[in-house]
């Protein structure tokens, strides 16, 4: 009987020990995204979490690709017998493999129903299959046009999942957000320029610019640049190299031109802030 | 003239011609470079924030909102990835540190503008400071899908 087949197949096997590096190449969810989907907000980008080195790094394999990390390690998938009973789960990784090769077999897997056509055409249920976790592998595009029908369709799932998401941060508290990842960035950078009290207008100016409230990493426009550098994560198109090779060229004019109220204290300050600003931009 | 893509290389003229306003202040950074172009950040950082600054803290300029807006967008939809940065780093900032501000200009924004800094505050986590229906808008725009 075939449904012994399939399900012999698909709930003998050990599950796997999945990396996010596995997904890479899949392309079977992207293609059958018309399913509901339920991300977890807090892993829809790499900036929350920041306290985990490992995550920069993977980001930056994924080219600062937010949807390619969802749910890495999650079972996906809970498949049933024909009467949706005696039901396992499964990793994508040995459901998709097992799927491949049952439609070689002329297994179908269609609306969560696996079935066989009997010698008269006749469609036979197998078992049933339904995706209980997300995984956004592999191609973001084709990820993100199927998130853009299951929201044209009137689904309501993106709508719901970025709410979610707006709702998490909203509740999390900037300092929630925020501490961690400010944690993390030290202890990995071992390196951070707290904002410094100057004197000289125009000094302050260039500080306010270099250190501003909404900054996401500590340490300024050099801590952005370290956290770039060390992530791969750009905090903007073209990161934050050129603004701090640009405020060194605006801090070394100003100590070239001394102006009023310019104390030897802020012109160590200055002196200090290039210097961080030349370490960030060459790596250090 | 406003034919002409917005690049990094012709970014702050095009912002000068965009608010003469400037123009005075701008020339005053200038001397203090020795004549010597401070550079699109400078500029925009040390120039045109302030200026901006000025405005956004006055009521009913819509004039000026709606001029600003289509700075941003002719900027933001121009294809020169410098450009478009200098705008998020020097405005973006300042615009997504204050919701309300952004809730005012909303409306005269374009569309590429708002994808944009719906991307930025995804980045940053300054998500309540956009609508939220322009998320999904900013997620692309990080994936590069617009």
């Amino acid at each position: 009987m075939y449904d012994g087949r399939v399900r012999s197949r698909y709930t003998g096997k050990e599950r796997d020990t999945e990396s996010g590096n596995d997904y890479f190449g899949d392309r079977y969810y992207a293609s059958s995204m018309g399913r509901m989907m339920s991300p977890d907000p807090g892993n829809i980008s790499a900036i929350f979490h920041m306290d985990d080195p490992q995550s920069w790094n993977g980001y930056a394999y994924a080219h600062n690709n937010p949807l390619r990390f969802t749910d890495p390690t999650g079972d996906t998938y809970q498949v049933c017998d024909s009467n949706g009973q005696n039901c396992s789960n499964l990793d994508d990784k040995t459901f998709e493999a097992d799927q491949a090769k049952d439609q070689k077999n002329g297994e179908y897997f269609q609306n969560g129903t696996m079935f066989h056509q009997d010698a008269n055409g006749n469609n036979v249920t197998d078992g049933t299959y339904k995706q209980t976790d997300v995984d956004m592998p592999g191609d973001s595009g084709t990820n993100i046009a199927a998130m853009g029908r299951i929201a044209s369709d009137g689904n309501g799932a993106i709508n719901m999942m970025l709410t979610n998401y707006a709702t998490t941060i909203a509740t999390a508290g900037v300092g929630e957000l925020v501490g961690p990842a400010v944690s993390g960035y030290i202890q990995a950078s071992k390196l951070s320029m707290l904002k410094p009290l100057v004197t000289n207008p125009k000094l302050a100016a260039i500080v306010d610019e270099l250190f501003q409230a909404t900054d996401k990493v500590p340490g300024g426009t050099a801590g952005a640049v370290r956290f770039e550098s060390e992530s791969g994560i750009m905090l903007s198109p073209a990161g934050h190299v050129q603004d701090a090779q640009s405020i060194v060229g605006q801090l070394n004019n100003l100590l070239k031109n001394p102006n009023t109220g310019w104390s030897s204290h802020d012109q160590a300050i200055a002196k200090e802030l290039i210097r961080d600003l030349q370490n960030a931009v060459g790596g250090k | 003239m406003t034919s002409v893509e917005i690049t990094a290389q012709n970014l702050v003229e095009r912002l000068r011609l965009a608010f003469p306003e400037i123009e005075d202040r701008y020339q005053e950074e200038l001397r203090s470079w020795n004549g010597e172009f401070p550079g699109n950040y400078n500029v925009f950082a040390f120039v045109f924030k302030p200026f901006l600054q000025a405005e956004l803290a006055r009521e009913n300029n819509n004039d000026f909102l709606v001029r600003f807006c289509e700075f941003m967008e002719q900027v933001c939809t121009s294809q020169d990835k410098e450009a478009v940065n200098v705008l998020w780093l020097k405005i973006f900032k300042l615009l997504l540190a204050d919701a309300a501000t952004v809730k005012r200009l909303w409306p005269f924004m374009g569309a590429s503008t708002k994808a944009n800094l719906a991307d930025a505050a995804l980045r940053w986590g300054m998500v309540r400071s956009v609508p939220a229906g322009s998320l999904i808008d900013g997620l692309k725009h990080w994936v590069g899908l617009e």
